[in-house]
């Protein structure tokens, strides 16, 4: 069958699938039954509540459903009568209107919940359950700005990367360069998303900063494998961040002041009830200040600015407009190495339109995405940059749910149209720079089953037609089983990764990235399997394994020379990573602990041509840079005579690097040449590849912090830190032709601010 | 709170032991094999000469003017042994390099080892024999109505060639010659010849004359050479560059990405590099005159009065 068959095939398949869920969906509204839908939302400042219980009692059993992110709910099948709704969550008041619902109607029904301050200190303990560091499901976490805050970072806000680089089978460059490994799969390999709207590059060039400080977060929906079909693009995980609505009650604040990042936060109501407005932009200030006590180059410039407006156009529209920028520059050369060094400098601009719309007549809410986002980046001379990359392009979305009883089946439809502009002055010599365009377009299915109580089964289907590559289909599949107090889940999902990000990782300083078409029209792709448990023996503790394991191919790689030099051709490669991560989460009222060790095993297969030549063997298995084998994270937090105690302490185990045997020359005699004239270039002899094991990496951040709260409803918040406390030299960096080192950052003291008001 | 006391006082104790670890790293593991070496020899030039490179810890970009070690060659075939000579050559870019050399030739089908010797007694050396003497036989010229050929058979067949070409030695005049026309300009136009078809023929070549005559004038129009004028054939230098059979390279191409990886293309013992030899074996003549002219080559320079 040929690839165009296939695709029609597939089309139609799809096709008859999403008639079959309209047609349910038409059948609900002619039927007997009567749907009850709408939104809750929070009454103190109009902020969508996830995770609340709309349970219908009619006297004769009961009917509920859950709110998403968007603080939706949708109750199908109902039988006509008279119920009792209880609507309820931890931390609020519960609501228990009363209504008569008819045949075929559907009512809508949209609650706002006040905060109950008698039942906070139950909130702490089971919304924490809402998230939490031990809460994964089929390689899914969720991440809300309480989580990150018991992380210690050199800024009196925090950041979800300083989290995300506390989870098990994440692997960082460092504190510098913004680089995440998840799994085993390259930092390219990640999909980025705020808002739905596609960030190509969000982690700051200082390690403990992204574009994501925590005051902004709803949530953060971390997928380290196995995602659904409704993420495509990329193979390796998926990001998924949702940011905070805005105050639609009151406006309110934050400034802070610290020596790394100074930031300002504003939020309120446009028009009260109905439209909110947030912004926050951060700025670095470490070259004007944490530089003045660390005697250390500190050459690192970002900030970011973020602004959100949100407004509910009627009962059932809602739309938002999410505006993100962000800059970096630095150097992550040794400014006294013999190198020339480069600055290297990018930045986001991403914008997009997220509208959301509930018919009136189907159980179903639609959302409608429309962005657009650009990552321009150089190194070199800032006149002259060396190498240049763009990235840029639309993201237009349609996203629907359907509600059928306990089943909800998602759907949608995407075209995206991402342009390429590269000049890499002779990086990567046979990859074919300049212009590029890769539109493509893909529609999804992923029908949500439950089968009693226990077992959920999603399985999916995503089907891609990608520029001239074709089209390809990838299933997915998610399994959830829970029972008491145990919970097994697993995924499965095949994936392809559309753009191409190369990166060459020879050199840890080198975070350049040129974003292309894949090489030779291949499209690199990953399978994920994935299995898990996880239980919850006591109510403030949990436990959770997770083994994986993901098979990559058709990467490309920087190819290897023995030329000291960084300038090559790629190579095709393919990669395997499996490993297991064990999590324990302990929450007291007044201390928690967050235990993780990841174990994992990536090996790449690199298909160099020359292999053969060199080795003997066509490919060559190696260790790839970030094959960090043992890694192990404590989060501790604790309240000491008014003051909050955070410590972290991460340790990993070395990372292969390249070692060398010697130095010598060469001179290529290919004829008789002229042995006193000829050119030659000096030669590393190398072992073979990515051999050696550089020394463990461990450091330990601890911070204190007291918020004061004062009359006028203004809290300051003052915060002490010291970041690699026991000032371990941790190796960033290692220049193999010059043997110069680049370290981590050295200890350092910080003193923050911050006033909320 | 005795568990989270406990916990603490664990990572504390995880943490004093952690923070002794070693943190140092030594990349460079060192090479035992001392010298890498570069050159070939030949019984066509009387100085023979090979680079040398120490092999060392660090990666300099300039290379030190003082090297340690003594180049030695003997000729296993007669006994002969000769200490060479360090010309600290200077490449075009200023940089030196150590080339060392003997006045001496090397002789046909004789096998000969190259020894470095540095100071500790690290040595590393090559053993390279020069191939056998092969000489042409220019056979008579095909003529036919749309090729002039001249065959070419080597008496014996060699190890391995590295290339094949053959050189016109032209000189050009306008076609009138004037008392103030310029001296005529004398051109070499190498064009290559395929080894592998003339080794499929049992090393027989066939020198196409006419197509040659071709790329000839191409090559002068090309180059803007008084494209108008006439080209008179001096003689015509046909050669193969005849090696020792080690000299084929790994991957049956001089690929230098391929090649520069250590080891791969080498004959040297304890140390890298490559010793080859080999010489040009050539045959150099002069078509007839009626070939020529049948090819369109001038016979030679016009000899009478100038015009005025």
């Amino acid at each position: 069958m040929s690839s165009r068959h296939r695709l029609v095939l597939c089309f139609a398949i799809l096709a008859l699938l999403l008639a079959w869920a309209s047609q349910a969906g038409a059948s609900d509204v002619e039927g007997m039954a009567a749907t009850l839908r709408g939104f809750v939302t929070d009454a103190s400042d109009g902020q969508p509540i996830e995770g609340v219980n709309v349970v219908l009692d009619g006297g004769t059993g009961l009917i509920g459903g859950i709110t998403d992110g968007d603080g939706f709910y949708a109750i199908t099948r109902i039988p006509a009568g008279t119920y009792t709704v209880r609507i309820s969550f931890i931390g609020y008041e519960t609501q228990t209107p009363t209504l008569t619902l008819a045949d075929g109607e559907t009512r809508a029904l949209s609650i706002e919940l006040a905060p109950d301050e008698a039942l906070m200190d139950e909130l702490v303990v089971e919304t924490e359950r809402e998230s939490g560091g031990a809460r994964v499901t089929a390689g899914q976490q969720t991440i809300r700005p309480a989580d990150i805050e018991v992380v210690p970072a050199p800024d009196v806000s925090a950041d979800l990367v300083n989290y995300l680089t506390a989870l098990p089978g994440v692997v960082a460059t460092g504190d510098r360069g913004g680089q995440l490994f998840i799994r085993g799969g390259e930092p390219t390999h990640n999909l980025v998303l705020l808002d739905g709207m596609p960030v190509y590059q969000p982690f700051h060039v200082l390690g403990f900063y992204s574009a994501f400080p925590s005051d902004l977060l709803a949530k953060a929906d971390v997928y380290a494998g196995g995602y659904g079909s409704q993420f495509s693009g990329r193979l390796s995980s998926v990001l998924d961040i949702s940011t905070r609505n805005g105050n639609k009650k009151r406006y309110e604040g934050a400034i802070s002041a610290a020596p790394f990042v100074s930031s300002v936060m504003v939020e309120g109501p446009v028009i009260r009830d109905v439209m909110s407005v947030m912004v926050s932009a951060r700025k670095s200030v470490i070259e004007q200040a944490a530089a003045l006590y660390i005697d250390e180059p500190l050459n690192y410039d970002f900030s970011d600015l973020f602004a959100k407006t949100h407004v509910k156009l009627s009962a059932d529209h809602q739309a938002s407009v999410s505006v993100l920028h962000t800059t970096d520059k630095g150097l992550l050369t040794n400014p006294a190495s013999e190198r020339t060094p480069e600055e290297i400098r990018w930045s986001n601009t991403v914008y997009g339109l997220r509208y959301l719309i509930v018919p009136r007549s189907l159980p179903i809410l639609g959302e409608f995405l429309f962005s657009v986002s650009r990552l321009d980046t150089e190194i070199g001379p800032r006149d002259e940059p060396n190498r240049v990359s763009e990235v840029s392009g639309f993201n237009t979305e349609i996203n629907l749910t359907y509600y059928a009883g306990a089943t909800e089946v998602g759907y949608g439809f995407y075209l995206r149209a991402p342009e390429l502009r590269t000049n890499l002055g002779g990086l990567y010599q046979n990859i074919d720079s300049g212009f590029k365009r890769l539109p493509k377009f893909g529609a999804y299915f992923e029908p949500d089953f439950a089968f009693g109580e226990h077992l959920k089964v999603r399985p999916g289907v995503a089907i891609q037609n990608i520029g001239n590559i074709g089209f390809h289909a990838e299933p997915r599949l998610r399994v959830v089983y829970e029972r008491g107090l145990h919970q097994w889940s697993g995924a499965f999902g095949r994936y392809h990764q559309d753009l191409v990000g190369l990166n060459d990782r020879r050199d840890a300083t080198n975070v350049f990235t040129a974003w292309t078409v894949p090489p030779n029209d291949r499209l690199p792709r990953a399978t994920h399997a994935l299995l898990g448990y996880r239980v919850t023996p006591r109510a403030e503790l949990e436990l959770s394994v997770e083994g994986f394991y993901k098979q990559m191919s058709d990467m490309s790689i920087g190819e290897w020379t023995s030329f000291p030099r960084l300038t090559t051709r790629v190579q095709p490669a393919s990669g395997r990573a499996y490993g297991v991560d064990l999590r324990a989460e302990w929450r007291l009222p007044a201390f928690y602990a967050y235990v993780n060790y990841g174990w994992s095993n990536v090996r790449y297969t690199a298909q160099q041509e020359t292999l053969e030549l060199w080795y003997g063997s066509s490919t060559l298995d190696f260790r790839p840079p970030h094959d960090r084998r043992h890694q192990l994270n404590v989060v501790l937090s604790t309240n000491v005579a008014g003051f909050d105690v955070n410590m972290r302490w991460n340790y990993g185990a070395g990372l292969p690097y390249n070692r060398a045997l010697g130095f010598d020359g060469f001179l290529l005699v290919d004829d008789f040449i002229d042995v006193f004239d000829a050119g030659d270039s000096r030669r590393v002899i190398y072992e073979e590849p990515y051999n050696g094991i550089l020394p463990a990496y461990h450091r330990l951040d601890v911070s204190v912090d007291r918020t004061f709260e004062q009359k006028g409803g203004i809290d300051f918040m003052i915060q002490a830190g010291l970041i690699n406390a026991y000032n371990r030299a941790n190796l960033f960096a290692l220049d193999l032709f010059t043997l110069e080192r680049a370290d981590q950052l050295p200890v350092i003291p910080t003193v923050g601010f911050k006033a909320d008001f | 709170m005795r568990a989270p006391r406990l916990l603490l006082l664990l990572t504390c104790a995880v943490l004093l032991v952690l923070s002794a670890c070693d943190t140092e790293v030594d990349p460079i593991l060192g090479e035992d094999r001392p010298f890498s070496l570069y050159g070939y020899l030949t019984p066509a030039a009387d100085t023979q000469a090979v680079r040398v490179f120490p092999i060392t810890g660090e990666l300099s970009t300039v290379i030190q003017a003082e090297i340690d070690a003594v180049v030695v060659s003997e000729d296993l075939t007669t006994g002969e042994r000769i200490t060479w000579t360090d010309s600290l050559t200077t490449l075009p870019d200023g940089e030196i390099r150590h080339v060392f050399y003997a006045p001496f030739r090397a002789a046909y089908d004789h096998t000969y080892r190259l020894t470095v010797t540095r100071s500790d007694g690290a040595q590393a050396s090559a053993t390279v024999r020069v191939p056998p003497q092969v000489t042409f036989t220019i056979e008579p010229a095909n003529v036919t109505r749309f090729d002039i050929d001249v065959p070419l058979q080597l008496d014996a067949a060699p190890s391995f060639a590295l290339s094949a070409y053959a050189q016109y030695e032209t000189s050009t005049l306008p076609l009138v010659t004037m008392c103030d026309t310029p001296d005529p300009t004398f051109h070499k136009v190498r064009l290559p010849y395929d080894v592998d078809v003339g080794r499929q023929r049992g090393w027989r070549f066939i020198v196409d004359l006419k197509d040659d005559f071709g790329e000839v004038t191409r090559s002068f129009r090309d180059n803007n050479i008084r494209p108008n004028d006439r080209i008179f054939l001096q003689r015509i230098r046909f050669v193969v560059n005849v090696t020792n059979a080690e000299w084929e390279p790994p991957g049956g191409a001089f690929d230098i990405d391929a090649l520069v990886e250590p080891g791969v293309f080498s004959n040297v013992e304890n140390g890298f590099g490559f010793l080859g030899a080999g010489y040009p074996a050539e045959a150099v003549w002069r078509p007839a005159v009626d070939v020529l002219d049948a090819v369109g080559f001038f016979e030679s320079r016009p000899i009478g009065p100038c015009q005025r």
